[in-house]
């Protein structure tokens, strides 16, 4: 054999070394590859489960603080299931490393693997016990952390802006994000600590098992029973054992943090079990036609002894017993935190009575489909929502099945009196975008201009039912004054309730019903009751007091002296 | 308005990356003790020895096993042993000081990043209210806000990196080099691909940060309206959750895909940098295989090349990768930098006392939104003197708000200036913001216990719990919260133990409150202050406005005409401009706009 030959035999080797480097990169980066696919796609699976889940949470679960901070925490950690999956799937991959390199240890030893199965079943015990400790700790710093990126955000967020400046909030917004930072580094520091414990332990049985074979080796070659290629390999798989047991033991202990992220999770998908019937995302979609039923009853509401409380051992609906009968204007009036709103929210089958029962035109709510209130009730919330997307979509989602009839849109547009300042500022453009926050070409919108857009969502579609929950509050008196003659016109046999703390409108209503603490307290229409002398009057006079001495000058505004 | 193509980094000059350098430097100096660095830096050097001295450990073992082989007597075999012993010792050792210094330097890293976090805080605070309105510098600012403290941190990590990565090179390149040189030539042609490749990298993954946001602001959008409360009533009744889980399913996929196709690249870059780099190591083994193979080195020289060359590949990798993304978070920083030197308000005089009455003077004002076409405030002229009390009355959208923040300096007119006591109202911020109290339309509901919400009001001086309730009385507050579940302690929204979200009426009672603490202000803005209130409350307060406004100038923008009798002039706003300026009586005459709207809403008590 020639020494050319001999050479080229190596560079075979060397070449097949080369071709396993590449393979050994190619594996890593498509071990990353496939962890940041598995991200892509995975996480937007969780946000995905999360968003169906919640859509199906009983309406009334959002005033409990429990089910916020579950979804908080949720909110916050739908990422790392993914993290558990990736960690799950590396701890799974460097069992298989681990075994083989196992399997060839044994070849060598028998012994091999069984001192460095003890060192495991060490490296487990010490894991988990350090593991417990951090995550009960990582569950401490979380509401700190919560608290800490709610300060630092409000910083920026545009609602908070105006106050800050005037207030002079940003020293107290920095003290504050500081004050939980260091809470959270000193635990965070208190954590490393811990899991230094883990790290000595390994570290010790690292360095004892590597000079240990190392030692036994050089032994072994001494006495003959090795040749020197068979120390190399020992070396390297010494060498292997401990980083593959490293890597065994942070993948363990990744996946063992997420696993309490997972119960939690849990906890909210148990919690969002709905048994209430009201629409949720597959239920429904623009063209499904719900049943018309025929009517069993001439009152569309019907409430019997209505209970309702947010908390326990504090009620905001005590006994509320009324029916309103098709074709009638109610007025709804009390003062605040009377239970008006609440009981709006009954009637519409948002919050479901904790005793007591309600009909819709004869028919328990229990025996409607998801859908028909919405289908028969146009609805005006109190707190109108601002959604940043188009017009068109703010007016139409009153009524999804109207949302692309853009003719009954610019109708309720009309009604609602936001018509004029759309031709005014969009330009007529029913498709202009609203808010600024996300779009540049975005309209900012005042406050009334809002409150006018979320009227115009209970006139989409002209339904039956009509319930206004303080639809005039940031309206100027003209625009106030054309909504309630509006209301009036198009009520031609129709049903409407409205609540407004400008009283004055109530004179428009067919029927006046006065709650307070929670209880109807006066019933009749207005003429009755301002002769009572009750509530209502009184709520009346106290308002019209600003007016009273001075109506008669504007019924004469030129005699006025002075 | 600043478009994304300028805000977009594509590359960043040598003395930029520098400056980001620095400052990244001074923030870290600026918050770890002597100890935290000298533990960085023993933790560095210590990380710094170990490669080299495992390859000579290596060439030792195989060397020293190629002797044993053949027979040999023990006392070779006892001193390798305890050469091996010793090593390890030694080794432990350093590992055991490594972990154990971990924490400290960690926390220094956390403490800098903290420090970054609050200088955010106290910048956001601060800046220009007109910038938020630029739709692509918020979502810039709102983006680097959460980003830009642990960019900068790993950055500097990065330094550390490279600094202990040409270390730990030193040691073996000099065995290296020592073995046979041209290898080292080979390994650092090897290296220069992976700059570039690098390069190529890092500024694609900036891009695509940036890329990705107004996408990822509609994901974000979309989900909020899931999971918050005020969306929950009109989301269930309307039943939206199909168009708006559609809405997040569109935005999710663009941001997808933006992630998908970056995913693809920085695996692409990746791997070709990682095969130029294979391609060194290779030719450098077979140089070292040649050389044994001629018979210039021994067996173990091979053990301790090839265990050299990998620690030198692997440093190299590193440092040639470690130096890039030094540039690429140096463009967060430098971002950060342009972030910080964005104009504040200049709080001048604000350690002077209030003034004893308050005057103000609109003249000739115009201002416009970002991005409007027209004119909010369309020339405005108005004197309000010392004291006086002013309604401003007017249809939504007239300008009405928008004059408020005015006049208290929250916008600059382009056009025209406010005067403050006879001064242009932005040379003396400081003073008109400690003189005006005010209660805004749109506000935020900051999630703190009800004493402070309060408090909060004046942060200029001490306040009793005292004066809170008294102040909370003389709002209307004290009813409901002495119901709350803790009282005054009670922490308002869910960050507490116990979440409480009070109604529109009781936020406004707060406001109110809030407004009143402030005893020392000689003017006060109330924008719609009684809108959520019932009519009792409403009544009441207005029955008391003047003794809770006492003698202070008072501008009340309200749609409830009844009280513009308490007032002493009413300004009419119509499309941005005063149409009526008068008292009632004069203005009922007058017939105009304000007669028009008053007679409507008095007819309903007539």
């Amino acid at each position: 054999m020639s020494i050319g030959t001999e050479f080229r035999d190596i560079l075979a080797l060397i070449v097949i070394l080369g071709s396993l480097y590449v393979l050994q990169s190619s594996y890593h980066v498509l071990t990353e590859f496939s962890h940041r696919n598995l991200l892509n796609h995975f996480a937007p699976k969780m946000q995905e489960k999360f968003i169906l889940a919640l859509d199906g949470v009983p309406v009334r679960k959002f005033d409990d603080p429990h089910f916020n901070d579950l979804t908080n925490k949720v909110q916050g950690t739908v990422n790392r299931i993914t993290y558990f999956i990736v960690h799950l799937i590396g701890f799974v991959s460097e069992v298989f490393g681990t075994a083989s390199v196992f399997f060839v240890a044994a070849r060598i030893r028998w012994y091999f693997p069984v001192i460095a199965l003890v060192m495991v079943a060490i490296r487990f015990v010490v894991d988990q016990a350090v593991g417990r400790q951090i995550i009960d700790s990582w569950h401490e710093i979380m509401p700190i952390e919560r608290k800490r990126s709610y300060f630092h955000g409000r910083s920026c967020a545009r609602d908070f802006a105006r106050d800050i400046r005037m207030l002079q909030l940003s020293d107290m917004l920095a003290t504050l994000r500081e004050k939980y930072s260091r809470e959270i580094r000193d635990r965070i520091y208190q954590i490393n600590m811990m899991s230094n414990k883990g790290y000595y332990v390994s570290l010790a049985l690292d360095s004892t098992f590597n000079a240990f074979a190392l030692i036994s080796s050089l032994i072994m070659i001494h006495k003959g029973q090795i040749t020197l290629g068979e120390l190399t390999m020992i070396w390297q798989i010494v060498q292997q054992l401990g980083s593959r047991l490293n890597g065994l033991s942070s993948s363990f202990f990744g996946m063992y943090s997420y696993i309490a992220d997972l119960a939690v999770q849990k906890e909210l998908l148990d919690l969002c079990v709905s048994d209430e019937r009201l629409p949720t995302i597959g239920a429904l979609d623009s063209e499904s036609m719900v049943r018309d039923l025929p009517r069993k009853s001439d009152y569309v509401f019907e409430l019997n002894d209505i209970h309702f409380s947010y908390r326990e051992g504090h009620e905001a609906l005590r006994g509320i017993t009324l029916s309103i009968p098709r074709g009638q204007v109610v007025a709804l009036c009390g003062e605040n935190g009377a239970g008006k709103s609440t009981l709006v929210k009954i009637m519409l089958g948002l919050y479901p009575p904790t005793s007591g029962e309600i009909r819709f035109e004869g028919y328990k709510y229990s025996e409607l489909e998801r859908d028909y209130l919405l289908k028969r009730i146009g609805v005006a919330f109190q707190e109108s929502v601002r959604y940043n997307y188009t017009i068109r979509e703010n007016i139409g989602f009153g009524n999804i099945a109207e949302l692309n009839n853009i003719d009954a849109i610019r109708k309720a547009a009309e009604k609602g009196g936001a018509a004029e300042f759309i031709r005014d500022l969009a330009g007529d453009n029913y498709e202009a975008r609203l808010s600024r926050y996300l779009y540049p070409d975005g309209l900012e919108l005042s406050g009334g201009q809002w409150q006018r857009l979320g009227v115009s969502r209970a006139h989409i579609g002209d339904r039956d039912v009509l319930i206004m929950d303080e639809p005039a509050a940031q309206l100027d008196p003209v625009a106030e004054y054309e909504q309630f003659k509006a209301v009036r016109e198009m009520l031609h046999g129709r049903t409407a309730i409205l609540v407004s703390h400008r009283i004055g409108f109530a004179r428009l209503a067919d029927r006046v019903i006065v709650l307070k603490d929670g209880r109807v307290v006066e019933d009749g229409t207005h003429e009755q009751l301002m002769r009572a002398r009750g509530e209502y009057a009184a709520l009346f006079t106290s308002q019209a007091k600003w007016y009273k001495d001075l109506t008669d000058a504007s019924n004469a505004p030129g005699e006025e002296a002075m | 308005m600043t478009s994304r193509a300028d805000m977009l980094r594509r590359e960043i000059s040598f003395s930029e990356t520098i400056e980001s350098v620095k400052l990244g430097l001074r923030y870290f100096l600026g918050v770890t003790s002597a100890r935290d660095r000298a533990y960085v830096a023993f933790a560095y050097l210590t990380g710094a020895v170990l490669p080299a001295t495992l390859a000579l450990l290596n060439r030792y073992v195989i060397d020293i096993a190629s002797r044993l082989s053949t027979p040999a007597d023990d006392t070779l075999l006892f001193k390798a042993i305890w050469i091996v012993l010793g090593y390890f010792l030694g080794l432990t050792f350093l590992d055991f000081f490594q972990l154990h210094s971990n924490p400290f330097f960690r926390r220094a890293f956390l403490a800098a990043t903290d420090k970054v976090g609050e200088d955010i805080v106290r910048k956001c605070c601060t800046i220009r209210l007109e910038r938020f309105q630029d739709t692509r510098f918020y979502e810039h600012v709102e983006f680097l806000s959460g980003r830009v403290g642990d960019e900068m941190m790993q950055m500097m990590w990065r330094i550390m990196n490279v600094v202990m990565g040409v270390l730990s090179s030193v040691g073996v390149l000099a065995l290296i080099a020592g073995t046979a040189p041209v290898i080292c030539l080979v390994m650092v042609a090897g290296v220069i691909p992976c700059l570039l490749l690098y390069r190529k990298q890092s500024n694609i993954q900036y891009e695509q940060a940036y890329w990705e946001l107004p996408s990822y602001r509609l994901v974000s959008n979309a989900i909020g309206m899931f999971i918050r409360k005020y969306y929950v009533n009109e989301m269930r009744f309307n039943g939206l959750g199909n168009i708006i889980y559609n809405k997040w399913k569109d935005a999710m996929k663009e941001v997808l895909r933006e992630r998908q196709t970056l995913n693809f690249s920085l695996s692409f870059y990746n791997m070709l940098a990682l095969l130029f780099m294979n391609l060194s190591v290779t030719i450098s083994l077979g140089i070292v295989a040649w050389n044994i193979f001629t018979g210039v080195a021994s067996v173990g020289v091979f053990a301790m090349m090839a265990s050299a060359i990998h620690s030198f590949n692997e440093s190299l990798r590193s440092i040639s990768r470690d130096l890039i993304y030094i540039g690429y978070g140096a463009k967060y920083v430098k971002d950060f930098n342009d972030l910080m030197n964005q104009e504040s308000e200049v709080m001048l005089g604000e350690h002077e006392p209030v003034p004893d009455s308050v005057e103000i003077e609109f003249k000739d004002v115009h201002f416009r939104y970002p991005g409007s076409d027209r004119d909010a405030i369309d020339g405005v002229s108005v004197k309000i003197t010392a004291g006086e009390k002013v309604a401003i009355i007017g249809e939504n959208g007239s300008g009405k708000s928008t004059f408020a923040a005015l006049l208290t300096g929250l916008f600059a007119p382009q056009k025209g200036v406010v005067m403050f006591n006879g001064q242009d109202i932005m040379s003396c911020l400081g003073t008109a913001r400690k003189s005006v109290s005010c209660v805004f339309q749109e506000y935020g509901k900051f999630e703190l216990p009800v004493k402070e919400f309060i408090r909060i009001g004046d942060l200029y001086r001490d306040v009793d719990d005292e004066e809170i309730q008294e102040v909370a009385c003389a709002a209307g507050a004290d009813g409901f919260i002495k119901k709350l579940p803790n009282g005054y302690a009670t922490d308002l929204g869910t960050l507490g133990e116990i979440g409480i979200d009070i109604s529109g009426g009781e936020w406004q009672r707060l406001l109110l409150a809030r407004a009143l603490i402030r005893k020392g202000a000689r003017v006060m803005v109330l924008d719609e202050p009684t809108a959520a209130l019932d009519p009792k409350a409403e009544a009441r307060l207005y029955s008391e406005f003047s003794e809770l406004t006492g003698d202070r100038t008072t501008i009340l923008i309200s749609h409830r005409l009844g009280i513009t009798r308490i007032v002493d002039r009413i300004l009419v706003f119509d499309k941005g401009r005063i149409v009526e300026d008068g008292n009632h009586d004069e203005l009922m005459r007058r017939n105009g706009l304000y007669a028009k709207m008053y007679k409507v809403q008095a007819q309903w008590y007539a």
